[in-house]
């Protein structure tokens, strides 16, 4: 079949025009890093929704080791629990560029995440907290923009109207590993769904 | 040499209050009665003069503000003033009586590349925050002369011999003899300091004594001036009063950036740099609130002192009104200033990193602010420091889960799914008991970390994989 001919009248959109590329970083599981064409988009806010505090945490491991691999910085806002050191440490991560952030309000939490994704110093910052408002989220999105860092925003609410944020992934425990499914993600359809399983569990455990 | 003068006309009301446009006056007490020795503008409008009582003066401006002459404020004022001259030369010398600081900048004007650069310098640093009039001579009593008189920093007067002309029309009350010789000599129809140096010296020493005509010849640089070098003193203290208390913070920021601004020109004169000072708020029941503030690296950077104080004012909330305001530093560091590698490496991320967690933890409380570190200890715990200090190396761990819970907390017995791993807990000082730890998942399918207690056979969740 014959390619079909190629109009180049200005103002007229051929349908042929992909999406620009977007920088991506990668992160770490293959079958995501395809889901969302290339990886983490840098420079935007991702919003990951889980039913329990915590979930998910592991699917950013990754990201921040090669990170704090490179030497740039990364912060944890407002964790559900502890971060705990060995662990973080054996998944490749240099805690000497690990920063703990414990805000007592969400709005000091807010402003802190604000701070640390607007500054360009932090490659990547994560917050936990409830769902935020429109504005707040568009705030946070042109402050990722600005300083050049992928920030995530783990929550609870699955709030399906429209959202600012880039990528939006909804994390279930499915057994002994975690089901995700992308809710949004800019350039490809909703609905993808894919299994993660946990890495990095003892050696003779039937999960592993 | 070449002097330049400074002379602060209105620091009595200024080391006590900001200026405003209402009728401000000073009082002083003179035996028993409460006389003005200080006015403003306003206040001169309104028909007060110098030397009026205190009573006369409120008869005539009801609204009139009367501040009590404060002789320590006015020292420390000027002390921060000489301070803030040391930027421009050296050595520095201060008559806090006239309220005057020299300071000599005839040897290093080539480094400041002229006259007119360094007048610009001058102009635009800001003179310490309070109003200054400026005059140029080879002596010290010329200058102050001239401040008071014709205050220029445009024309100044270079050498010895130009003194004469730029003095010559000025009236006699402006020569620093006694009062006594002055009228002395009014009366005698001398009008301007040109006739008066008209007067061979011999037949004035004569009229008025040898004391003012040796004035004189100091003034004309023709007899050598003595004065007494100023030394910044070893600790640093600034009050500053408020005539109406203040209940808000953002109202305390005004005079606190003044002072700020007063103490980083004395760490510029002491080439220093300080790392923690103590800001001590007194309200008008007489309760002291002291604020220690710190930084992550030795400062002497005034809008990077500003954002810190900012953010720490956030969160303080002043009950009742504000009436003092003091900064006390008494412990100085090296200044260190920042140095450019060759190889532009990561030397101003660093510092801007410990600047952005400065702002954090005044904002949040220093405790919000951690880094995580590995304690030694082979107990399932991390030890956690602050983010100014450096985190300590991982070693190789066996796996464990990424969350830990702070309690464990007791759950139903859920699903094993492998061996034990036996973790005796502290057996070297008595405390806790061995326990096997176990992955589990419990009845939402989340991977856990679940550990029996040997001796009751409980199951705790201790931690979360995911």
């Amino acid at each position: 079949m014959t390619a079909a001919p190629k109009f180049d009248i200005p103002g007229v959109w051929t349908g042929e025009r992909r999406l620009a590329a977007v920088r991506t970083e990668h992160t770490g599981l293959r079958e995501l890093d395809v889901a969302l064409r290339g990886g983490w988009p840098a420079g935007s806010l991702i919003q990951i929704v889980a039913p329990q505090s915590g979930l998910g945490f592991s699917l950013i491991v990754p990201l921040l080791a090669e990170m704090t691999r490179l030497r740039r910085y990364v912060a944890l806002i407002g964790t559900p629990f502890m971060p705990y050191a060995p662990a973080l440490s054996s998944r490749n991560i240099d805690l000497n560029y690990l920063t703990w952030l414990q805000p007592s309000s969400v709005d000091d939490a807010l402003w802190s995440m604000e701070q640390a994704t607007r500054s360009s110093l932090f490659a990547s910052v994560a917050y936990w907290g409830p769902a935020i408002d429109g504005t707040s989220e568009r705030r946070l999105q042109l402050a990722a923009d600005s300083g050049n860092a992928i920030a995530f925003h783990f929550s609870d609410c699955r709030r399906d109207s429209h959202s600012y944020a880039a990528v939006r992934l909804l994390v279930t425990p499915a057994d002994a590993g975690l089901e995700l499914e992308v809710l949004k993600c800019r350039g490809t359809h909703p609905g993808r769904k894919l299994r993660y399983r946990c890495v990095d569990l003892p050696a003779d455990s039937q999960a592993a | 040499m070449l002097w330049l003068c400074a002379h602060y006309p209105d620091l009595p009301a200024e080391a006590l209050a900001p200026p405003t446009d209402r009728p401000v006056a000073v009082i002083e007490r003179s035996g028993n009665r409460k006389c003005l020795s200080w006015i403003n503008p306003a206040a001169g409008d309104r028909g007060l003069e110098v030397g009026m009582t205190l009573p006369a003066a409120l008869a005539l401006v009801p609204e009139l503000t009367a501040l009590q002459r404060n002789l320590q404020s006015e020292r420390q004022a000027m002390q921060a003033c000489a301070c803030w001259a040391y930027q421009f030369g050296s050595p520095v010398t201060v008559d806090p009586q006239r309220f005057a600081v020299w300071v000599e900048v005839g040897a290093s004007l080539s480094l400041s590349g002229g006259w007119p650069a360094l007048a610009k310098r001058i102009t635009e640093s800001g003179s310490a925050s309070y109003r200054a009039q400026f005059g140029v001579a080879p002596t010290l009593s010329a200058s102050l002369m001239l401040a008071r008189a014709k205050p220029n920093l445009e024309a100044p007067v270079m050498t010895t011999v130009s003194i004469r002309r730029a003095i010559n029309e000025l009236t006699l009350a402006a020569l620093p003899i006694e009062d006594s010789a002055i009228s002395l000599l009014q009366g005698a129809g001398l009008r301007t300091i040109a006739d008066v140096l008209a007067i061979p010296a011999e037949s004035l020493a004569l009229r008025i004594g040898q004391a003012p005509v040796r004035t004189i010849r100091c003034l004309l640089g023709q007899a050598p001036e003595a004065f007494e070098s100023f030394e910044p003193p070893s600790a640093y203290r600034r009050r500053f009063h408020f005539q109406d208390p203040v209940e808000s913070s953002e109202a305390l920021l005004f005079p606190l950036k003044m002072m700020i601004g007063d103490l980083c020109s004395y760490l510029s004169a002491r080439d220093g740099a300080v790392q923690v000072f103590t800001l001590r708020l007194i309200d008008d029941r007489k309760r002291m609130t002291l604020h220690p503030v710190g930084f992550s690296s030795p400062t002497r950077d005034p809008n990077r002192m500003m954002q810190t104080l900012r953010a720490q004012f956030e969160r303080l909330t002043i009950h009742d009104g504000i009436v003092e305001m003091t900064i006390e530093a008494d412990r100085f560091e090296e200044f260190e200033a920042l140095q450019e590698d060759l190889f532009g490496t990561n030397v101003s991320a660093g510092q801007r990193y410990a600047e952005l967690c400065e702002r954090l933890m005044a904002r949040l409380g220093r405790d919000a602010v951690r880094k995580i570190v590995v304690s030694p200890d082979q107990r399932p715990e991390a030890s956690q420091g602050d983010a100014s200090g450096p985190a300590v190396e991982g070693k190789r761990h066996p796996p464990r889960p990424l969350w830990l819970l702070p309690k464990p907390r007791p759950i139903q017995p859920p699903t094993l799914l492998g061996p034990p791993e036996r973790i005796e807990l502290g057996w070297w000082d008595g405390t806790g008991a061995p326990r096997d730890y176990f992955v589990a998942s419990d009845t939402t399918g989340r991977l856990c970390w679940v550990y029996r207690d040997i001796e009751q056979g409980n199951f705790f969740l201790h931690g979360l994989w995911q």
